[in-house]
């Protein structure tokens, strides 16, 4: 039996009386917004939530960490849980795809209204000379506003298809948790 | 904010480009923090092939460390691009130098994630044959 001998709440490693590593898994939230600690996805979602809200989407990841810490908590052999777990992160991986879809929508029509005033600040500037004309445009602050949002959207969405991935490989590795377990167990009572 | 001395060898490893481009991350409020990064890849060399329980604990490790760093990646993202935004305007020498390191970091951000979606994806098939052989083993 393996005693703790301490855990450590922002660097989430346990350490047995050995002094052997058992569990490493990265810091839960490594920044602080606040009086509060919080993750760096929490973070890009505080960044891109303004944008969204003009077009009337709210942000609601909540049961999301709970979710990740069930995850990080299971057992080998547990696998009743592995299976709740794949239908649970199934559900989710489903719900990040659907929302990176609306992203990418508002994403690429911030695109062309960042592209749009660019154009017409350039042309009032310089008709002639594209460059000279780009060059001012780019010093606009309405330009300036436009490229910024564009750019908080592009990480965001970059980063939900990044989630997408990830709770997809976190689904095949429950399934194979529960299946093995499932596999064993019946073998171990009735032979293969 | 005092000049930082760069020793270019040095950026082709990651802990090196981490703690230089810290110092420029730092000012757009993102810290880095890599607690506990060196003792998971330290468990991953020393885990014994047979061993399920340590090599199950390193297939969950691995895909957490994955998502961190991806997470990290797309919010340095954003201070990348709005770096670039701003050296546009305003061109000059010391700026550039603090995007080409955030663009350096990125990189290497996104080797990391690969590495350690390698791992995931190397110990979740060790696990799996070691299951099968205690199956087996069960069975006889």
């Amino acid at each position: 039996m393996m005693t703790i001998k301490y855990i450590s709440i922002k660097q989430i490693t346990i350490v047995n009386i050995k002094g052997d590593c058992v569990m490493i898994f990265p810091p839960k939230a490594p920044l602080v917004k606040g009086n509060k600690d919080i993750n760096y996805f929490q973070q890009l979602a505080m960044l891109v939530s303004p944008c969204l809200k003009e077009y009337g989407i709210t942000l609601n990841f909540q049961g999301f960490t709970e979710l990740i810490d069930e995850y990080q908590d299971l057992k080998f052999n547990d696998a009743e849980k592995a299976w709740e777990l794949a239908m649970m992160i199934n559900s989710w991986s489903d719900y990040f795809s659907s929302l990176s879809n609306v992203v990418q929508k508002i994403m690429l029509d911030s695109e062309t209204d960042w592209l749009k005033a660019q154009a017409i600040k350039s042309i009032r500037h310089d008709v002639d000379k594209v460059s000279n004309g780009n060059r001012f445009s780019n010093k606009d602050k309405d330009v300036i506003r436009l490229r910024k949002k564009r750019n908080v959207l592009k990480a965001f969405y970059d980063e939900l298809q990044a989630k997408v991935r990830f709770l997809e490989r976190a689904y095949y590795h429950c399934k194979a948790t529960y299946e093995l377990g499932r596999k064993t167990h019946i073998e171990s009572i009735f032979g293969k | 904010m005092s000049e930082l001395l760069i020793d270019e060898k040095k950026l082709v490893e990651f802990e090196s480009a981490a703690k230089i481009a810290n110092f420029y991350l730092k000012k757009t409020g993102v810290a880095l923090n890599f607690l506990g990064y060196k003792d998971f890849f330290e468990k991953y060399f020393n885990v014994k092939e047979s061993d399920i329980e340590s090599v199950y604990e390193l297939t969950k490790e691995s895909i957490m460390w994955s998502n961190y760093l991806s997470e990290l990646n797309s919010l340095v993202n954003v201070c990348f691009l709005n770096k670039l935004i701003k050296q546009e305007n305003s061109p000059n020498e010391k700026l550039e130098k603090e995007i080409n390191i955030v663009k350096l970091f990125k990189k290497h951000l996104e080797i990391q994630v690969r590495y350690c979606n390698l791992i995931h994806s190397e110990t979740l098939k060790l696990y799996k044959e070691n299951m099968l052989k205690v199956a087996f083993r069960s069975s006889l």
